[in-house]
């Protein structure tokens, strides 16, 4: 199909894109948007730099190759190159939603959907400003190599969210969102007590919480935290591009290190369902589970071609880039937590005096690791107790690591629409996480 | 009547790993919006790459028929275009460039470099048959670049950058030397429970010191009693010296003029805050017609999508002093890496700082140990608020330096 230049690597990717955003803000419509393109990304490899084009006329593949083969300077032992032998050769057509499709359904379903649940929150005297949004995203990626890799595979997601701003007497002011995402449309249905039970625990936050006390307290994290935890705390330095060269790095980041408690394990899987399914990766990689911590000791981390050849490690299927414009870099898909033996309550009961982070706005990582809470509460005696407003959870990041000292037995993985998580240049790349409710046993709260 | 929209975004991005190039990317891109207004109603369709003209008029006529309502009258009867170029474009010389920056930085043994070299030529037009013809061309460079010590196991220890149209390498190269020397050279917190902080006054984002009022100042959130600055629509609640503007000065933000629906601001400013009043929150048609405020061109819009309010680019007014007037003789706490921070809804702030520098106002003197900041939005920019330089920090960027006096704690 195409002339591949010898002495080069090639590959290519093409993107179909399907994506629907419906917006409502306080009763009136305010996005109504269908997108449908095809663009495409080509990188030649010759061996010490990589020539690469984003390109929205996908009918000049041959052209673009040969103009980027032009820049290179070609190696006859170019498929002996340790990032070449690296890659994953797979071939076949692999379409989980060819019957499922998004782009299929009309948007005069999706659009009823989403106007379907503005009551459960529009009616609320308390919600100030509210906005209603259905988004979808359908994407069937054509990839292609010089090594012999032709592979179709698709991945979708779809998701309601609704936020409001709410007020209240005494110049109280909260903001909340539900947001619920999932890879089929019928999964969306059914969502109103969902909606309904999120805004009442929001209008009680609203009515009733106060500043923290700052300090340093055990903090229990709901699923969704304990999985900006897992994420955010140790997810980014998983990625091993940030280990290229870098001999402190490889040993202070040694597989077979303990670097947190005992109990804890983190996994990232691009192969389950939700916001980080990818299939393959952008290098043509099959997705696989990778232990990242197993029992508290440092086992995998997540690679593209050039980091695991660079390491003398495996492809993990976690080269990704965010869009036609990008090349591939390592990058979480689903992260998550794995489960303890304790069951819900059990873990309350081990705080006598502590805090609860139920939801979150944002999170990030470095050597420090920061939660926004959304909504948090006291935990008094083993029980959530009052609200309590907070700027910010702050912990060092190995000493956090080391600090689990409880999970729960079941784990919930949490899946997104709009937004994401953001590296360098490549912004708002969809992703999953998840965990039990993780006991920390000390953080910072203020 | 009818309105086009057209960007096209050229990016030729050169990648650098572990202080070596590693790859070199370009990207050419056109989006092409097109929007079709009757009877009070909107319709709009977009296309990316090529298009064919009549299949995108047709979709926006598709479109127009949802009936989604636009009762506002569309700009008219104004032409401007502004073009600003950039003394590095060319991306072989681009190429050349970071081959020798990376000699220069390998100088600095201790430390390992990766980041991206961007050339961005973008253009962006907004016109419709009522004789609004606006056209904004741009040329710009971007350094961005994190460095890590030789010896550290982090992700990144920090970062330097440039971002603007007069590339100097020697005044980059400089400022890349003043940071590192400080970096090298440890010394303790001061034990004063406040001090003065000082942060680049970027305009927008989430380190943005300004992050707190694209809620609070949001003209839904406000006019509706949900923004903690509703009650305050015309009183004084900030200091004196901090005035807040909407900013589409493409001088001064290096962003297009007008918003996504063709306006212009006389000036290409809209005060927000002045002189510590709160003036009015930023409205696009829409938001102002409904709660009666005045119209300060915060309209945003995909190329294809329908336009509606969105937070513009903030800027503060500069006072009349530098940054070393400013501190007047006293150290600040200079935030250089501050990620994670935030507002709660009723303003108090908290955030860690990873990387700080104590600041004389004319150098940065060494590298602090990781501390938290913390105070409220009213102190902020009220009574705690020192003001704007006048100067800019590092000199190759167009950034001002905001200083005001917070809680600082140690990690």
């Amino acid at each position: 199909m195409f002339e591949f230049p010898k002495g080069l690597y090639v590959d290519l990717r093409v993107e179909d894109i399907h994506s629907t955003n419906i917006a409502y803000v306080l009763g009136e419509i305010s996005q109504y948007t269908l997108r449908a393109y095809r663009a495409a990304f080509v990188r030649v490899f010759d061996g010490d730099r990589w020539y690469c084009k984003g390109l929205t006329d996908a009918e000049h593949l041959q052209a673009t190759i040969d103009e980027l083969a032009g820049l290179a300077t070609p190696d006859t032992k170019i498929e002996k190159h340790p990032v070449i032998r690296a890659l994953e050769v797979n071939q076949g057509e692999f379409r989980a939603f060819a019957d499922e499709d998004l782009a299929l359904v009309p948007m005069e379903e999706k659009n009823a959907l989403i106007k379907g649940y503005i009551g459960a929150i529009a009616a609320r005297p308390a919600v100030k400003s509210w906005t209603a949004k259905y988004l979808d995203r359908r994407e069937i990626k054509h990839f292609i190599s010089s090594l012999g890799a032709d592979l179709i595979f698709d991945t979708q997601r779809c998701g309601a969210a609704l936020q409001g701003q709410m007020a209240a007497e005494g110049d109280k002011t909260h903001f909340d969102l539900f947001s619920r995402a999932a890879v089929r449309f019928p999964e969306l249905h059914g969502l109103e007590n969902d909606i309904r039970s999120t805004f009442d625990r929001a209008e009680h936050f609203l009515e009733n919480s106060c500043a923290v006390e700052p300090g340093t307290y055990p903090v229990i994290l709901s699923p969704m935290a304990a999985g900006v935890f897992a994420h955010e705390c140790f997810g980014h330095k998983s990625e091993a591009d940030f280990m290229i060269g870098d001999e402190s790095a490889a040993t202070e980041w040694a597989i077979g290190k303990r670097i947190g408690a005992e109990i804890l394990s983190i996994v990232d899987d691009g192969g389950v369902d939700g916001s980080g399914h990818v299939p393959f990766d952008d290098e043509g990689t099959r997705a696989r589970r990778t232990d990242l911590i197993r029992n508290g000791v440092l086992a995998g981390r997540l690679h593209s071609a050039v980091t695991a050849a660079a390491l003398g490690e495996s492809v993990t299927g976690n080269s990704r880039a965010v869009g036609f414009s990008y090349e591939p870099i390592p990058r979480m898909t689903m992260t998550s937590i794995g489960p303890g033996e304790l069951d819900k309550e059990e873990l309350f009961s081990r705080v006598d005096d502590g805090i609860y982070v139920e939801t979150i706005k944002h999170g990030s990582g470095m050597s420090t690791f920061t939660l926004a809470p959304n909504r948090a509460y006291r935990v008094v005696g083993g029980k959530i107790a009052d609200p309590v407003k907070i700027s910010v959870v702050t912990g060092e990041v190995f000493a956090a690591l080391g600090d689990v000292v409880g999970l729960s037995d079941k784990v919930e993985l949490q899946s997104f629409v709009g937004g994401g998580c953001g590296k360098m240049e490549q912004m708002n790349l969809p992703v999953g996480f998840g965990g039990p409710y993780v006991l920390v046993r000390s953080l910072d709260v203020r | 009547m009818r309105e086009t929209i057209v960007e096209r975004t050229q990016v030729a991005t050169i990648s650098l790993v572990d202080s070596s190039i590693e790859s070199i990317r370009e990207n050419d891109v056109v989006r092409t919006g097109l929007r079709l207004y009757a009877n009070q109603r909107i319709g709009v369709a977009g296309a990316l790459g090529a298009c064919d003209p009549a299949e995108l008029e047709q979709r926006a006529r598709r479109a127009h028929d949802l009936a989604i309502p636009y009762p506002y009258p569309l700009e008219a009867d104004r032409k401007r275009q502004v073009t600003l170029p950039c003394n590095l474009t060319d991306a072989g010389r681009g190429l050349e460039e970071a081959e020798i920056i990376l000699r220069e930085l390998r100088d600095h043994e201790d430390f390992r470099f990766s980041g991206k070299i961007k050339l961005i030529s973008e253009i962006e037009e907004h016109a419709n048959d009522r004789g609004l013809d606006l056209c904004y061309e741009q040329d710009l460079v971007t350094l961005s670049l994190i460095f890590k010590e030789t010896n550290s196991g982090s992700i990144m220890d920090g970062h330097v950058g440039y971002f603007g149209r007069d590339y100097q390498r020697e005044d980059f190269v400089e400022h890349v030397r003043e940071v590192l020397e400080a970096y090298r050279n440890r010394v303790e917190l001061p034990k004063e429970e406040k001090m003065p902080v000082v942060m680049v006054a970027r305009d927008s984002g989430m380190d943005s010191p300004y992050s707190f009022f694209a809620h609070a100042l949001n003209a839904r959130s406000f006019a509706t009693g949900a923004s903690p600055l509703s009650k305050h629509h015309g009183n004084k609640v900030f200091s004196d010296r901090f005035t807040l503007w909407q900013c589409r000065d493409p001088e001064a933000m290096l962003g297009a003029f007008f918003d996504s629906e063709g306006v212009v601001l006389e000036g290409d400013r809209y005060p927000l805050i002045e002189a510590g009043r709160v003036v009015t929150p930023y409205t696009d048609k829409k938001s102002a017609a409904d709660f009666d405020l005045p119209h300060t061109g915060a309209a945003s819009a995909a190329y294809d999508g329908l336009p509606s309010l969105g937070c513009p680019p903030f800027e503060a007014g500069e006072s009349e002093w530098t940054i070393a007037e400013l501190l007047n003789g006293r150290n600040a706490v200079f935030v250089f890496l501050s990620q994670g921070g935030d507002f709660t809804p009723d303003g108090q702030f908290a955030s860690p700082v990873q990387l700080a520098f104590l600041f004389d106002g004319r150098r940065l003197i060494g590298r602090l140990p990781p501390l938290k900041i913390s105070s409220t939005v009213f102190e902020m920019f009220g009574d705690a608020f020192i003001g704007i330089s006048k100067d800019t920090w590092p000199t190759i960027s167009n950034h001002h330096l905001l200083a005001t006096t917070m809680k600082i704690t140690a990690t």
